[in-house]
Order: structure tokens, then sequence, then C-alpha cells
């Protein structure tokens, strides 16, 4: 268990394993919270997060909580930053040249590779975006429904409301999702969807 | 005792029909998914470890060094000792104040005025001239009470000098100092005692006796004694310390030359001025003479 109020302390005076202990404790979360919002540039965004973290990490005062708060509405501004400037544009590329472009990836090795969280974040995903932020927010980053109407600039209600049509919606969604495949219960329940699977399932898999 | 009513089970069978279902979180599929979405970290979740840190040594060059402002702890004898120093330094200035010649005094007096303090007029005139031809030698002698002393009369601070040998100027009390008894002069002096202090400067033609003096108030009236007694009356407010207000004399008079002939004169005077004992003092005049203590009116009467 991590010693918050000592970490962080020792971290304001310029301890940098204090600060990894930090950053391990709270990036998974901020880094699935940027995916659902703008995954393609989620770790950039996530580092540019931790950046202006760090330059004002020795004048925070508050208990984990409020650290907590406080990264995701850092985060929050920054992804409200990265929209309004349109970062969100992507580049135009010829197709021409994309023709020319090496495979780096094998979608049967990424589906392998994939794991409980990654399909959980994705269906998460799949959500309308203010619900999707409401149940990330509420049921993953663990916070209370003041701090993210707070964050999300809503009334309680309104996020209570937002949390429930989410967790409605995502029920809906796993049942559509047994009568297609296999149930993926074993997959969320923190094994690899493919592990113990039969090559005849993987391959149905993919 | 309120009853709980009872519901007919055919009824209450579409009650869960309005009932909006809560999906369930702790149990079923809902559940794995929420748990594995706020599962543990993944190792490419961690994967950009070196760079934060990297991130957090350059950052930390540029914290703003935290500047520790010298404490001025100070301890309970400091305190002490300043409060002791202050008190020192203000007393021995009023004590200096009240020795200022006279614009000094007043704007200094003026000046502490506006906190409460008064020290009085410093330069308080000087006894009066005794305007009459009085006998500075016959009065010269301190106003002495029966019992030999001298007492000196207080007021509420400020200095009171005694023009007698051997009493001492006090601030704020009676001093009684033993003198030899001269029982022909017996002085006494009543009034009430003067908010503003009043040094008196003690001259040769004044005896500084008790209490607060009366400004200068032809108090006492002509007094022939018969037999060519000396007449020493009207010793109005020949106080140290008196300054203002009211003074009630008595004066008795013993001529040891004449028989015996004695002079009482009581006189209410209400002289309200700055100054203080310049009329009341006492000038007699031996020989049957009228003696017209008090000088007249108090100079500095405003």
């Amino acid at each position: 268990m991590l010693d918050f109020r000592g970490t962080v302390l020792a971290a304001q005076v310029g301890d940098e394993e204090a600060f990894a202990r930090l950053w391990r404790e709270f990036q998974p979360g901020l880094l699935r919270y940027l995916r659902i919002k703008a995954a393609p540039v989620a770790e950039d965004l996530a580092a540019d997060i931790w950046l202006r973290v760090l330059r004002a990490l020795p004048t925070f005062e508050g208990d984990e909580r409020g650290f907590r708060g406080w990264l995701y509405t850092t985060a929050r501004n920054r992804l409200t930053d990265w929209y309004r400037n349109g970062e969100r544009r992507p580049d135009l590329i010829e197709y021409s040249s994309l023709v020319l472009l090496p495979a780096v990836n094998n979608v049967e090795e990424e589906a392998a590779e994939r794991s409980a969280t990654d399909e959980a974040v994705a269906l998460i995903g799949e959500l309308p975006p203010d619900q999707a932020e409401a149940v990330m927010l509420r049921i993953v980053a663990g916070m209370d429904v003041a701090r993210v109407a707070a964050l999300m600039e809503r009334s309680p209600g309104s996020v209570r409301v937002l949390c429930h049509r989410g967790l409605r919606r995502l029920e809906q969604r796993l049942l559509e999702l047994d009568d297609v495949r296999t149930p993926p219960g074993r997959a969320l329940a923190g094994v690899t969807a493919d592990a113990g699977a039969t090559e005849e399932e993987r391959r149905l898999h993919a | 005792m309120h009853e709980v009513p009872m519901i007919d089970p055919a009824e209450a069978r579409g009650v869960d029909d309005n009932v909006v279902a809560l999906p369930d979180l702790m149990n079923g599929r809902l559940a794995d998914l929420l748990a594995a979405a706020g599962g543990p970290a993944q190792e490419q979740e961690l994967g950009g470890e070196l760079a934060a840190r990297t991130a957090f040594r350059s950052a930390v060059q540029s914290w703003p060094t935290p500047r520790r402002r010298p404490r001025m702890r100070r301890g309970p004898a400091a305190v002490a000792a300043t409060t002791m120093a202050a008190l020192l330094v203000a007393s021995t200035g009023l004590a200096a104040a009240s020795e200022l010649p006279g614009s000094a005094g007043r704007s200094v007096d003026g000046l502490l005025g506006s906190v409460g303090v008064h020290i009085g007029p410093t330069s308080a005139p000087a006894a009066p001239a005794a305007t009459g031809s009085a006998d500075v030698e016959a009065v010269s002698a301190p106003a002495l009470h029966p019992t030999g002393s001298v007492h000196v009369g207080c007021t509420t601070g400020g200095t009171v000098s005694s023009g007698v040998a051997g009493t001492v100027g006090t601030p704020s009390c009676a001093l009684t100092a033993p003198l030899p008894v001269r029982s022909h002069v017996v002085t006494s002096s009543t009034a009430p005692v003067s908010p503003r202090p009043t040094r008196v400067i003690p001259t040769k033609a004044s005896v500084h006796g008790a209490g607060p003096g009366t400004p200068g108030t032809p108090s006492t009236p002509p007094t022939t004694l018969p037999g060519g007694g000396t007449s020493r009356g009207g010793n109005q407010g020949v106080g140290g310390g008196g300054c203002k207000g009211g003074s009630t004399g008595s004066t008795t008079t013993t001529d040891p030359s004449s028989a015996s002939s004695t002079s009482t004169s009581t006189t209410d005077a209400t002289t309200t001025g700055a100054g203080c004992g310049k009329g009341g003092h006492h000038h007699g005049a031996s020989g049957g003479q009228t003696a017209p203590s008090g000088s007249g009116s108090d100079p500095s009467t405003p």
C-alpha cells in the first residue's frame, strides 16, 4: 500500500523514487482514461499531463483523493486544449505512401496480447463520450460523485444518471457479445482471452 | 402501534414494472468488466517510467529553491527584556519630560496626552513673586504640622517638589519628612486632588505645604489683630503639588510676641487654572499689619 502522504512529501523535496511510486500508482488509470477520450495520443497527452503536474508538485497540499482529483482535472484541461487547438485532426497522408508502408503489427498477435483490461476499456470507450467519461472517472478511477461532477462541470445528479445509463448500456453490450462469441467472462476476470484456448478457438476469435 | 398494511400479492405483482433495475455491479459480467477496467497496471502502461523519471529530474532543477526565512523566535525572556527596556525608556522619557522647558513640555504633554498620559505643565510659573510686601524670611519656613512633619501634597502623578530641605519630591504620594517643630505655625490645607499634576518650582518665598494649593485668590480677609499681633492668614494653597481647584485654608496663627491673639480665617476659594500654588503663599506681615495673603489673581489662570 502506498503511503501517499510520505511519498508526496518525499517527491516534493526531489526524491525520484518517491515520484516513481506516485507515477506507477496513477499512470495506468490516467492512461486508460485518456484512451477513451483521445486514444491515438493518449501516451503523449499523459506525458504532457505529468509535466504539468511536476511543475506544480512542490505546492501541492492534500491527500490521495485530492491528488487524484488534481491529476484528472489537469488531464481534462489538457484534453480540452487538445480538442480546442485542433490537434485531434489527423494529418493527411497520401494514399500511395500508405501502400508502401510495411505492416508493423499482426492482428492475431495483437488480439492475443490484448488483455481483459484492454477489452474492458475498449468496451467502455464504445459508450457515448459523456457516459464513458462518467463511468471511467466514477467507477474506474474511483472518484466520488461530487468530484466527478465538478470535473465534468455537471450536477451530481447528472453524473449519477450518466453512470447509470452507461452501466446499463455496458450490460446490454455484454449480453450482445455473449450471443455472438464466447463469453468474455474469463477474459474480463483477468485472464487473456486466448489463454487456454485451442487453436481453433483462437482462429475463431480472430 | 402502527400496523404495516398488508399488500395483496396479486397487486404487488406489477410493482416491479415501475422499478428501474440497477445494474448488478457486484456479480456477473458487468462486475468483471469493471474490475478488469480498473485492474492492475500492465507492462505497456508503465513503459514510460524512464521518461517520467527524466522529466522529474529536469523539473526538480527548475523548482524554486525553498527560501528559508530566518525565523525570529522570541523567547519569553527576550520579550520580557524588551518590555522592560521599553518601560524604562518610557519612564525615563516621562521623567525627563517634566524637566523640559515650557514649550517643549507642553508639546510633550500634548503628545502624551493623546495616549492618556499627562505630565502636567513642565514650566509652571515660578511661585508668584509675592506681590505684597511679604516678608520672605517670614514665610520661608515650611508649613509645619504640629507633629513636626511636613506633608507634601500628592497629586496624580507628576513631580512634587518640596522646598524644604530634607523633603523629597515624589510623583504620586505624600511624604512626610520629620522636621523640627515650629509650633507657632499650623497650616493645613484641604483641597481636592488635582487630576493634573503640577510641578511647582520651589523658591525661596514659597513654602510647600500639604495638599494642592489654591491659586491666587485673595482668600484671607485682612485681619487685624488687636494688640499688634502677627497675622498670618490665608495660607491658601501652599501645597507643593496643588494646582487648581478650590481649597479651604484654615490658618491659626499664634504670635509669640503678642499676648494671645488668634486669627482664624476660612476661605473657600475655587479657582481653575493651570498654575498652582501661586497666590496662596503665606505672606505674613508682622506688627499688626494686614496680611494680604494671596497675592491677587493667579496669573496662570486662563
